[in-house]
Protein backbone atom coordinates (compact mmCIF):
# COMPACT_ATOMS: atom_id res chain seq x y z
CA UNK A 1 0.00 0.00 0.00
CA UNK A 2 1.40 2.98 -1.33
CA UNK A 3 0.47 5.98 1.07
CA UNK A 4 1.16 10.08 -0.50
CA UNK A 5 3.07 11.34 2.82
CA UNK A 6 2.46 14.62 1.35
CA UNK A 7 -0.85 14.76 1.52
CA UNK A 8 -1.14 15.92 4.63
CA UNK A 9 -5.12 13.64 5.42
CA UNK A 10 -3.38 10.91 4.60
CA UNK A 11 -0.40 11.12 6.03
CA UNK A 12 -2.29 12.03 9.34
CA UNK A 13 -4.53 8.75 8.59
CA UNK A 14 -1.69 6.84 8.17
CA UNK A 15 -0.12 7.91 11.47
CA UNK A 16 -3.14 7.18 13.71
CA UNK A 17 -3.27 3.61 11.68
CA UNK A 18 0.17 3.26 12.65
CA UNK A 19 0.18 3.76 16.55
CA UNK A 20 -2.27 0.74 16.25
CA UNK A 21 0.76 -1.62 14.89
CA UNK A 22 3.68 0.33 15.84
CA UNK A 23 3.25 3.02 18.16
CA UNK A 24 7.09 3.51 18.83
CA UNK A 25 7.06 4.05 15.15
CA UNK A 26 4.13 6.03 14.80
CA UNK A 27 5.07 8.58 17.72
CA UNK A 28 8.22 9.59 16.00
CA UNK A 29 6.88 10.01 12.94
CA UNK A 30 3.91 12.64 14.73
CA UNK A 31 6.88 14.09 16.31
CA UNK A 32 8.50 14.97 13.14
CA UNK A 33 5.54 15.91 11.33
CA UNK A 34 4.14 18.31 13.85
CA UNK A 35 6.48 19.44 16.89
CA UNK A 36 7.98 22.44 15.09
CA UNK A 37 4.89 23.50 13.99
CA UNK A 38 3.19 23.19 17.43
CA UNK A 39 6.02 25.07 18.92
CA UNK A 40 5.73 27.64 16.49
CA UNK A 41 1.83 28.01 17.28
CA UNK A 42 2.44 27.66 20.91
CA UNK A 43 5.28 31.16 19.95
CA UNK A 44 2.87 32.63 18.45
CA UNK A 45 0.40 32.90 21.37
CA UNK A 46 2.55 33.26 24.52
CA UNK A 47 5.61 34.99 22.75
CA UNK A 48 7.86 32.43 24.69
CA UNK A 49 10.37 30.39 23.29
CA UNK A 50 11.01 28.72 27.08
CA UNK A 51 6.78 28.09 27.30
CA UNK A 52 5.90 26.98 23.76
CA UNK A 53 8.34 24.33 23.90
CA UNK A 54 7.43 23.28 27.70
CA UNK A 55 4.45 23.35 26.65
CA UNK A 56 4.40 21.11 23.62
CA UNK A 57 6.73 18.41 25.21
CA UNK A 58 4.26 18.22 28.19
CA UNK A 59 1.47 17.45 25.69
CA UNK A 60 3.73 14.87 23.82
CA UNK A 61 4.40 13.03 27.03
CA UNK A 62 0.78 12.65 28.54
CA UNK A 63 -0.21 11.96 24.65
CA UNK A 64 2.25 9.14 25.06
CA UNK A 65 1.72 8.07 28.63
CA UNK A 66 -1.88 8.49 28.31
CA UNK A 67 -2.59 6.52 24.97
CA UNK A 68 -4.67 9.50 23.33
CA UNK A 69 -3.83 8.10 20.39
CA UNK A 70 -6.11 5.41 20.53
CA UNK A 71 -8.89 8.19 21.54
CA UNK A 72 -8.86 10.21 18.65
CA UNK A 73 -11.62 9.90 16.08
CA UNK A 74 -11.33 13.50 14.96
CA UNK A 75 -8.82 15.17 12.49
CA UNK A 76 -5.65 14.48 14.42
CA UNK A 77 -4.74 18.08 13.14
CA UNK A 78 -6.94 19.78 14.62
CA UNK A 79 -6.84 17.92 17.53
CA UNK A 80 -3.15 18.41 18.63
CA UNK A 81 -3.79 22.08 17.28
CA UNK A 82 -6.45 22.11 19.89
CA UNK A 83 -4.23 20.75 22.81
CA UNK A 84 -1.10 22.99 22.10
CA UNK A 85 -3.67 25.99 22.12
CA UNK A 86 -5.53 25.11 25.51
CA UNK A 87 -2.40 24.03 27.47
CA UNK A 88 -1.52 27.52 26.35
CA UNK A 89 -4.20 29.21 27.66
CA UNK A 90 -3.90 27.67 30.52
CA UNK A 91 -0.37 28.12 31.36
CA UNK A 92 -0.54 31.82 30.80
CA UNK A 93 -3.18 32.12 33.06
CA UNK A 94 -1.41 30.43 35.75
CA UNK A 95 1.69 32.82 35.03
CA UNK A 96 -1.04 35.59 34.85
CA UNK A 97 0.10 36.52 31.75
CA UNK A 98 -1.89 38.06 28.47
CA UNK A 99 -1.89 36.06 25.31
CA UNK A 100 -0.97 37.69 22.23
CA UNK A 101 -3.78 36.71 20.47
CA UNK A 102 -5.46 39.39 23.25
CA UNK A 103 -3.30 41.68 23.17
CA UNK A 104 -2.52 42.16 18.95
CA UNK A 105 -6.27 41.42 18.76
CA UNK A 106 -4.93 39.04 15.92
CA UNK A 107 -6.63 35.84 15.47
CA UNK A 108 -4.55 33.29 16.73
CA UNK A 109 -7.35 30.13 15.82
CA UNK A 110 -6.16 27.22 14.92
CA UNK A 111 -4.56 27.64 11.22
CA UNK A 112 -6.10 26.68 8.16
CA UNK A 113 -3.77 23.85 6.76
CA UNK A 114 -2.63 24.60 3.50
CA UNK A 115 -0.31 23.00 1.41
CA UNK A 116 1.81 26.24 0.97
CA UNK A 117 2.53 26.08 4.72
CA UNK A 118 5.97 25.64 4.05
CA UNK A 119 5.81 28.19 1.33
CA UNK A 120 4.19 30.46 3.33
CA UNK A 121 7.06 30.20 6.18
CA UNK A 122 9.74 30.66 3.42
CA UNK A 123 8.36 33.73 1.72
CA UNK A 124 8.30 34.98 5.42
CA UNK A 125 11.65 34.29 6.27
CA UNK A 126 12.31 36.47 2.76
CA UNK A 127 10.92 38.98 3.37
CA UNK A 128 12.49 40.11 6.73
CA UNK A 129 15.62 39.53 5.79
CA UNK A 130 14.78 42.24 2.84
CA UNK A 131 12.92 44.78 4.96
CA UNK A 132 16.03 44.54 7.38
CA UNK A 133 17.82 45.39 4.08
CA UNK A 134 16.04 48.70 3.27
CA UNK A 135 17.09 51.70 4.21
CA UNK A 136 15.38 54.09 6.95
CA UNK A 137 13.64 56.21 4.69
CA UNK A 138 12.94 52.91 2.42
CA UNK A 139 11.58 51.26 4.88
CA UNK A 140 9.53 54.77 6.03
CA UNK A 141 7.88 54.93 2.91
CA UNK A 142 7.10 51.00 2.96
CA UNK A 143 5.74 51.49 6.01
CA UNK A 144 3.46 54.37 5.25
CA UNK A 145 2.41 53.17 1.70
CA UNK A 146 2.11 49.70 2.45
CA UNK A 147 1.38 48.90 5.76
CA UNK A 148 -0.68 52.15 6.98
CA UNK A 149 -2.16 52.23 3.02
CA UNK A 150 -1.60 56.09 3.07
CA UNK A 151 -1.87 58.06 -0.23
CA UNK A 152 1.57 59.06 -1.82
CA UNK A 153 0.84 62.67 -1.42
CA UNK A 154 -0.04 62.02 2.53
CA UNK A 155 2.80 59.97 3.30
CA UNK A 156 5.54 62.43 1.43
CA UNK A 157 4.13 65.07 3.90
CA UNK A 158 4.18 63.28 6.78
CA UNK A 159 8.13 62.14 6.13
CA UNK A 160 8.97 65.73 4.85
CA UNK A 161 9.95 64.42 1.73
CA UNK A 162 8.43 65.52 -1.91
CA UNK A 163 6.32 62.93 -3.63
CA UNK A 164 9.07 62.04 -6.52
CA UNK A 165 11.68 61.37 -3.81
CA UNK A 166 8.44 59.39 -2.03
CA UNK A 167 8.23 57.56 -5.27
CA UNK A 168 11.90 56.75 -6.06
CA UNK A 169 12.02 55.52 -2.84
CA UNK A 170 9.05 53.35 -2.85
CA UNK A 171 9.98 52.09 -6.32
CA UNK A 172 13.68 50.76 -4.56
CA UNK A 173 12.24 49.32 -1.97
CA UNK A 174 9.72 46.97 -4.16
CA UNK A 175 12.78 46.36 -6.57
CA UNK A 176 15.10 45.18 -3.40
CA UNK A 177 11.65 43.58 -1.82
CA UNK A 178 10.60 42.02 -4.98
CA UNK A 179 12.45 38.72 -6.55
CA UNK A 180 9.93 35.92 -7.04
CA UNK A 181 7.94 37.32 -4.01
CA UNK A 182 4.53 38.24 -2.87
CA UNK A 183 4.93 41.20 -1.20
CA UNK A 184 0.84 41.13 -0.35
CA UNK A 185 0.50 38.07 1.04
CA UNK A 186 2.32 39.19 4.30
CA UNK A 187 0.55 42.48 4.67
CA UNK A 188 -2.76 41.64 3.23
CA UNK B 1 -8.56 53.51 20.64
CA UNK B 2 -10.05 54.59 16.82
CA UNK B 3 -10.02 52.00 14.09
CA UNK B 4 -6.80 53.99 12.37
CA UNK B 5 -4.82 52.89 15.06
CA UNK B 6 -6.08 49.75 15.81
CA UNK B 7 -5.13 48.74 12.34
CA UNK B 8 -1.75 50.26 12.67
CA UNK B 9 -1.46 48.75 15.98
CA UNK B 10 -2.28 45.26 14.55
CA UNK B 11 0.36 45.17 11.29
CA UNK B 12 3.11 46.18 13.57
CA UNK B 13 2.03 43.28 15.90
CA UNK B 14 1.99 41.00 12.57
CA UNK B 15 5.20 42.04 11.94
CA UNK B 16 6.70 41.57 15.27
CA UNK B 17 4.94 37.53 15.17
CA UNK B 18 6.71 36.73 11.81
CA UNK B 19 10.06 37.86 13.13
CA UNK B 20 9.57 35.99 16.51
CA UNK B 21 8.52 32.94 14.76
CA UNK B 22 11.77 33.25 12.07
CA UNK B 23 13.71 33.42 15.56
CA UNK B 24 12.51 30.58 16.93
CA UNK B 25 12.58 28.70 13.76
CA UNK B 26 15.98 29.46 13.52
CA UNK B 27 16.87 28.25 16.99
CA UNK B 28 14.84 25.68 16.70
CA UNK B 29 16.80 21.80 17.12
CA UNK B 30 14.40 19.01 16.54
CA UNK B 31 16.99 16.01 17.41
CA UNK B 32 17.86 17.84 20.59
CA UNK B 33 14.32 18.49 20.88
CA UNK B 34 13.47 14.37 20.37
CA UNK B 35 16.29 13.92 22.85
CA UNK B 36 14.94 16.07 25.50
CA UNK B 37 11.42 14.44 24.99
CA UNK B 38 12.59 10.70 25.26
CA UNK B 39 14.76 11.65 28.31
CA UNK B 40 11.98 12.92 30.59
CA UNK B 41 9.68 10.13 29.47
CA UNK B 42 12.57 7.80 30.57
CA UNK B 43 12.46 9.98 33.61
CA UNK B 44 9.19 9.33 34.62
CA UNK B 45 9.02 5.62 33.60
CA UNK B 46 11.69 4.82 35.80
CA UNK B 47 9.78 7.07 38.63
CA UNK B 48 7.01 4.85 38.49
CA UNK B 49 8.84 1.80 38.15
CA UNK B 50 11.30 2.02 40.30
CA UNK B 51 13.88 0.52 38.70
CA UNK B 52 17.28 1.74 39.05
CA UNK B 53 19.51 -0.87 38.45
CA UNK B 54 20.64 -1.39 34.77
CA UNK B 55 23.99 -2.15 33.71
CA UNK B 56 26.94 -0.39 34.07
CA UNK B 57 27.56 1.41 31.03
CA UNK B 58 23.94 1.64 30.08
CA UNK B 59 23.46 3.57 33.54
CA UNK B 60 26.62 5.96 32.75
CA UNK B 61 25.34 6.75 29.44
CA UNK B 62 21.77 7.84 30.93
CA UNK B 63 23.73 9.74 33.77
CA UNK B 64 25.66 11.36 31.22
CA UNK B 65 22.49 12.32 29.35
CA UNK B 66 20.44 13.85 32.58
CA UNK B 67 23.38 15.37 33.37
CA UNK B 68 24.19 17.44 30.00
CA UNK B 69 20.50 17.62 29.87
CA UNK B 70 20.07 19.53 33.36
CA UNK B 71 23.33 22.06 32.33
CA UNK B 72 20.93 23.46 28.89
CA UNK B 73 17.99 23.76 31.47
CA UNK B 74 19.80 25.73 33.59
CA UNK B 75 20.91 28.12 31.16
CA UNK B 76 17.43 28.22 29.76
CA UNK B 77 16.28 29.40 33.07
CA UNK B 78 18.70 32.45 32.86
CA UNK B 79 15.57 33.88 30.34
CA UNK B 80 13.33 32.82 32.97
CA UNK B 81 13.72 36.28 34.59
CA UNK B 82 12.45 37.54 30.52
CA UNK B 83 8.83 38.30 31.51
CA UNK B 84 7.41 38.06 28.17
CA UNK B 85 5.68 39.91 25.64
CA UNK B 86 4.81 43.25 27.47
CA UNK B 87 3.82 44.67 24.36
CA UNK B 88 3.27 47.92 25.38
CA UNK B 89 2.11 51.64 23.94
CA UNK B 90 3.05 54.89 24.79
CA UNK B 91 1.07 57.88 23.57
CA UNK B 92 2.27 61.35 22.79
CA UNK B 93 2.12 64.07 24.66
CA UNK B 94 0.48 66.99 24.59
CA UNK B 95 3.56 69.55 24.72
CA UNK B 96 6.40 69.25 22.24
CA UNK B 97 7.95 72.28 23.40
CA UNK B 98 11.04 72.34 21.83
CA UNK B 99 13.39 75.35 22.17
CA UNK B 100 15.90 76.83 19.36
CA UNK B 101 18.78 79.01 20.54
CA UNK B 102 19.81 80.97 18.06
CA UNK B 103 23.35 82.31 17.42
CA UNK B 104 22.40 85.56 19.18
CA UNK B 105 21.04 83.63 22.13
CA UNK B 106 17.63 84.70 21.21
CA UNK B 107 15.14 81.89 22.26
CA UNK B 108 12.67 80.69 19.97
CA UNK B 109 9.36 78.81 21.32
CA UNK B 110 9.02 76.44 18.59
CA UNK B 111 5.63 75.58 19.48
CA UNK B 112 4.87 78.54 18.88
CA UNK B 113 6.44 79.96 16.57
CA UNK B 114 5.59 78.30 12.73
CA UNK B 115 7.27 78.97 9.37
CA UNK B 116 9.87 80.87 8.56
CA UNK B 117 11.94 82.00 11.57
CA UNK B 118 13.76 85.83 10.87
CA UNK B 119 17.63 84.83 11.15
CA UNK B 120 20.11 87.70 10.57
CA UNK B 121 22.23 84.98 8.43
CA UNK B 122 22.24 83.99 5.16
CA UNK B 123 20.21 81.00 6.18
CA UNK B 124 16.72 80.15 6.11
CA UNK B 125 15.21 78.33 9.41
CA UNK B 126 12.06 76.77 8.67
CA UNK B 127 9.70 75.62 11.24
CA UNK B 128 6.61 73.00 10.50
CA UNK B 129 3.66 72.05 11.85
CA UNK B 130 4.68 68.09 12.12
CA UNK B 131 8.11 68.88 14.37
CA UNK B 132 10.23 69.72 11.59
CA UNK B 133 12.96 71.86 11.63
CA UNK B 134 14.45 72.31 8.52
CA UNK B 135 17.66 74.82 7.52
CA UNK B 136 18.28 76.12 4.08
CA UNK B 137 21.37 78.25 2.05
CA UNK B 138 19.88 81.04 -0.03
CA UNK B 139 23.58 82.50 0.25
CA UNK B 140 27.50 82.17 0.21
CA UNK B 141 28.15 82.35 4.27
CA UNK B 142 30.67 83.89 6.10
CA UNK B 143 33.66 82.61 7.14
CA UNK B 144 32.36 82.00 10.81
CA UNK B 145 29.81 79.45 11.55
CA UNK B 146 26.10 80.38 13.33
CA UNK B 147 26.10 78.53 15.94
CA UNK B 148 22.38 77.06 17.14
CA UNK B 149 20.96 74.87 19.24
CA UNK B 150 18.02 72.69 19.33
CA UNK B 151 16.54 71.78 23.05
CA UNK B 152 13.93 68.57 23.23
CA UNK B 153 12.31 68.47 26.44
CA UNK B 154 11.33 65.37 28.40
CA UNK B 155 7.80 64.13 26.32
CA UNK B 156 8.86 65.52 22.94
CA UNK B 157 11.25 64.69 19.98
CA UNK B 158 11.79 66.52 16.97
CA UNK B 159 13.46 66.12 13.41
CA UNK B 160 15.88 68.94 11.92
CA UNK B 161 17.06 69.10 8.22
CA UNK B 162 20.43 70.73 8.32
CA UNK B 163 21.75 73.32 5.51
CA UNK B 164 23.63 70.10 3.52
CA UNK B 165 20.32 67.95 4.09
CA UNK B 166 21.14 65.99 6.76
CA UNK B 167 18.50 64.45 8.86
CA UNK B 168 18.79 64.45 12.29
CA UNK B 169 15.76 62.65 14.63
CA UNK B 170 16.26 64.09 18.26
CA UNK B 171 14.51 61.70 21.07
CA UNK B 172 13.72 63.52 24.12
CA UNK B 173 15.85 65.35 26.64
CA UNK B 174 18.37 65.89 24.01
CA UNK B 175 20.33 68.60 23.26
CA UNK B 176 22.06 69.46 19.45
CA UNK B 177 24.25 72.27 18.66
CA UNK B 178 25.25 73.00 14.81
CA UNK B 179 26.09 75.59 12.69
CA UNK B 180 23.28 77.01 10.39
CA UNK B 181 25.45 76.56 7.88
CA UNK B 182 28.28 74.59 7.54
CA UNK B 183 31.87 76.12 7.26
CA UNK B 184 35.36 74.98 6.62
CA UNK B 185 36.92 71.78 6.28
CA UNK B 186 34.47 69.71 8.47
CA UNK B 187 31.02 69.41 9.16
CA UNK B 188 30.80 69.85 13.19
CA UNK B 189 27.80 69.18 15.76
CA UNK B 190 27.63 68.49 19.32
CA UNK B 191 25.12 66.01 21.16
CA UNK B 192 23.94 65.43 24.31
CA UNK B 193 21.30 62.87 24.51
CA UNK B 194 19.97 60.79 22.13
CA UNK B 195 19.42 61.13 18.07
CA UNK B 196 19.31 59.23 14.97
CA UNK B 197 21.59 60.97 11.96
CA UNK B 198 21.17 60.45 8.01
CA UNK B 199 24.20 61.99 6.85
CA UNK B 200 24.33 63.67 3.49
CA UNK B 201 26.89 62.52 1.64
CA UNK B 202 30.07 65.09 1.29
CA UNK B 203 33.24 63.25 0.97
CA UNK B 204 35.35 66.63 1.19
CA UNK B 205 33.81 67.23 4.65
CA UNK B 206 33.81 64.71 6.79
CA UNK B 207 31.02 64.90 9.38
CA UNK B 208 32.13 64.72 12.95
CA UNK B 209 29.02 64.25 15.55
CA UNK B 210 30.65 65.41 19.58
CA UNK B 211 29.41 64.38 22.74
CA UNK B 212 30.89 64.81 26.25
CA UNK B 213 32.34 61.79 25.93
CA UNK B 214 33.45 60.72 22.67
CA UNK B 215 33.35 62.17 18.96
CA UNK B 216 32.21 60.15 15.81
CA UNK B 217 33.39 60.39 12.84
CA UNK B 218 31.68 59.57 9.37
CA UNK B 219 30.94 60.47 5.39
CA UNK B 220 27.99 59.55 4.66
CA UNK B 221 25.81 57.29 6.53
CA UNK B 222 23.11 56.27 9.08
CA UNK B 223 23.87 55.98 12.30
CA UNK B 224 22.21 56.01 15.96
CA UNK B 225 24.06 57.91 19.25
CA UNK B 226 22.65 57.54 22.45
CA UNK B 227 24.74 59.76 25.10
CA UNK B 228 22.90 60.56 27.95
CA UNK B 229 24.86 62.02 30.72
CA UNK B 230 26.00 58.87 33.55
CA UNK B 231 24.78 56.23 31.64
CA UNK B 232 26.57 54.62 29.10
CA UNK B 233 27.12 55.86 25.50
CA UNK B 234 25.94 53.95 22.76
CA UNK B 235 27.22 54.63 19.31
CA UNK B 236 25.24 51.57 16.70
CA UNK B 237 25.67 51.66 12.99
CA UNK B 238 23.46 51.09 10.55
CA UNK B 239 24.72 51.86 6.97
CA UNK B 240 28.50 53.44 5.92
CA UNK B 241 31.35 53.35 8.39
CA UNK B 242 32.18 55.67 11.32
CA UNK B 243 35.09 55.98 13.66
CA UNK B 244 34.26 56.27 17.23
CA UNK B 245 36.96 58.25 19.60
CA UNK B 246 37.51 58.76 23.04
CA UNK B 247 40.54 61.02 24.81
CA UNK B 248 41.95 56.99 25.00
CA UNK B 249 40.92 54.82 22.17
CA UNK B 250 39.91 54.89 18.55
CA UNK B 251 37.69 51.98 16.90
CA UNK B 252 35.67 52.36 13.03
CA UNK B 253 32.43 50.62 13.31
CA UNK B 254 30.39 48.41 10.39
CA UNK B 255 26.86 48.13 9.78
CA UNK B 256 25.20 46.19 12.86
CA UNK B 257 28.17 47.30 15.07
CA UNK B 258 27.65 49.20 17.91
CA UNK B 259 30.44 50.96 20.51
CA UNK B 260 29.96 51.39 24.20
CA UNK B 261 31.44 53.68 26.30
CA UNK B 262 30.98 53.26 30.03
CA UNK B 263 30.29 56.29 32.38
CA UNK B 264 33.48 56.50 34.10
CA UNK B 265 36.20 55.52 31.90
CA UNK B 266 37.04 56.34 28.29
CA UNK B 267 37.40 52.56 26.80
CA UNK B 268 35.40 51.70 23.81
CA UNK B 269 34.09 47.66 23.81
CA UNK B 270 32.77 46.97 20.53
CA UNK B 271 29.85 44.29 19.45
CA UNK B 272 27.63 43.00 17.11
CA UNK B 273 24.16 43.91 17.42
CA UNK B 274 21.09 43.79 14.76
CA UNK B 275 21.42 47.45 14.58
CA UNK B 276 17.36 48.01 14.14
CA UNK B 277 16.82 47.46 17.63
CA UNK B 278 18.43 50.52 18.51
CA UNK B 279 17.18 52.71 15.49
CA UNK B 280 13.77 51.96 15.53
CA UNK B 281 12.76 54.75 18.05
CA UNK B 282 13.67 57.24 15.03
CA UNK B 283 10.48 54.70 13.47
CA UNK B 284 7.93 55.01 15.85
CA UNK B 285 8.82 52.05 17.74
CA UNK B 286 11.20 51.19 20.36
CA UNK B 287 12.01 47.34 20.64
CA UNK B 288 13.80 45.84 23.95
CA UNK B 289 15.34 42.37 24.46
CA UNK B 290 16.25 41.25 27.89
CA UNK B 291 16.00 44.89 29.20
CA UNK B 292 15.57 45.73 32.88
CA UNK B 293 12.69 47.70 34.31
CA UNK B 294 14.83 50.40 35.51
CA UNK B 295 16.10 51.28 31.98
CA UNK B 296 13.02 51.20 30.39
CA UNK B 297 11.51 53.22 33.01
CA UNK B 298 14.20 55.86 32.38
CA UNK B 299 12.81 56.01 28.71
CA UNK B 300 9.06 56.08 29.41
CA UNK B 301 10.35 58.52 31.83
CA UNK B 302 11.49 60.57 29.04
CA UNK B 303 8.83 60.20 26.62
CA UNK B 304 5.79 60.75 28.75
CA UNK B 305 7.85 63.69 30.94
CA UNK B 306 7.03 61.78 34.12
CA UNK B 307 8.75 61.25 37.36
CA UNK B 308 9.09 57.56 38.13
CA UNK B 309 10.32 56.40 41.54
CA UNK B 310 10.44 52.74 42.60
CA UNK B 311 9.75 52.39 46.35
CA UNK B 312 10.98 48.93 46.09
CA UNK B 313 14.78 48.68 44.81
CA UNK B 314 14.66 45.11 43.50
CA UNK B 315 11.68 45.96 40.99
CA UNK B 316 14.63 47.93 38.59
CA UNK B 317 16.09 44.31 37.68
CA UNK B 318 13.02 42.54 36.95
CA UNK B 319 13.45 42.16 32.96
CA UNK B 320 11.17 42.10 30.41
CA UNK B 321 11.18 42.02 26.38
CA UNK B 322 9.07 44.01 24.64
CA UNK B 323 7.75 46.25 21.81
CA UNK B 324 6.33 50.00 22.40
CA UNK B 325 4.28 51.91 19.75
CA UNK B 326 4.08 55.24 19.92
CA UNK B 327 0.36 55.07 20.19
CA UNK B 328 -1.96 54.81 23.33
CA UNK B 329 -1.57 56.09 26.75
CA UNK B 330 0.60 56.01 29.11
CA UNK B 331 -1.82 54.34 31.58
CA UNK B 332 -2.60 51.60 28.75
CA UNK B 333 1.46 50.59 28.91
CA UNK B 334 0.93 50.89 32.61
CA UNK B 335 -2.08 48.41 32.99
CA UNK B 336 -0.22 45.99 30.66
CA UNK B 337 3.62 45.99 32.48
CA UNK B 338 1.11 45.26 35.86
CA UNK B 339 -1.04 42.13 34.28
CA UNK B 340 2.02 40.55 33.10
CA UNK B 341 4.41 41.10 36.12
CA UNK B 342 4.22 41.47 40.05
CA UNK B 343 4.89 44.85 39.49
CA UNK B 344 2.28 47.89 40.85
CA UNK B 345 2.58 51.61 39.48
CA UNK B 346 0.76 54.52 41.62
CA UNK B 347 0.38 57.96 40.21
CA UNK B 348 0.47 60.89 42.02
CA UNK B 349 -0.15 63.59 40.20
CA UNK B 350 3.05 63.97 37.97
CA UNK B 351 5.32 61.13 40.08
CA UNK B 352 4.51 57.34 39.66
CA UNK B 353 5.96 55.03 42.30
CA UNK B 354 6.59 51.22 41.37
CA UNK B 355 6.01 48.73 44.26
CA UNK B 356 4.64 44.94 44.55
CA UNK B 357 1.73 44.09 44.18
CA UNK B 358 1.21 42.51 47.75
CA UNK B 359 1.74 45.73 49.23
Amino acid sequence: MTINLNDNGERDKYILELFRTSPKEAFRLLFDTYHMKLCIYAVQLTDSFEMAEDIVQDFFIYFWEKKYYLKINQNLRYYLYLSVRNAAVNALQKNNMLSMEELSGIDMTIPEESIDEEEQEEQNKLLLEKLQKLSHQELQVVRAVIMENKKYKEAAEELHISVNTLKTHLARALKKLREGYNLYALFY
Amino acid sequence: MDKENQKKNKKYFEYYIVQRKEEFRCRYDHERSWEALQCKLQKRRKRRIGLYCVTASAALFILVLGISHIFSLHNNTQNKDAVVAAVVSFPETGSRKAILTLENGEKVDLSVKKGTISNESSTIINNNSNQLLTYKKVEEVSSTPQMNTLAVPRGGEYQLILSDGTRIWMNAESFLRYPASFVGEKREVFLEGEAFFEVAKDTEHPFVVHTNRHSVEVLGTSFNISAYPDYKVYTTLEEGRVKVSTAKASVVLNPDQQAVIEPDNDDIVTRDVPAYLFTSWAKGNYEFRNTSLAEIVAQLSRWYNVDIYFKNESLKNKRFAGIIFREEELSFAIEVIERVSNVHFTRDGETIYIEDKHE
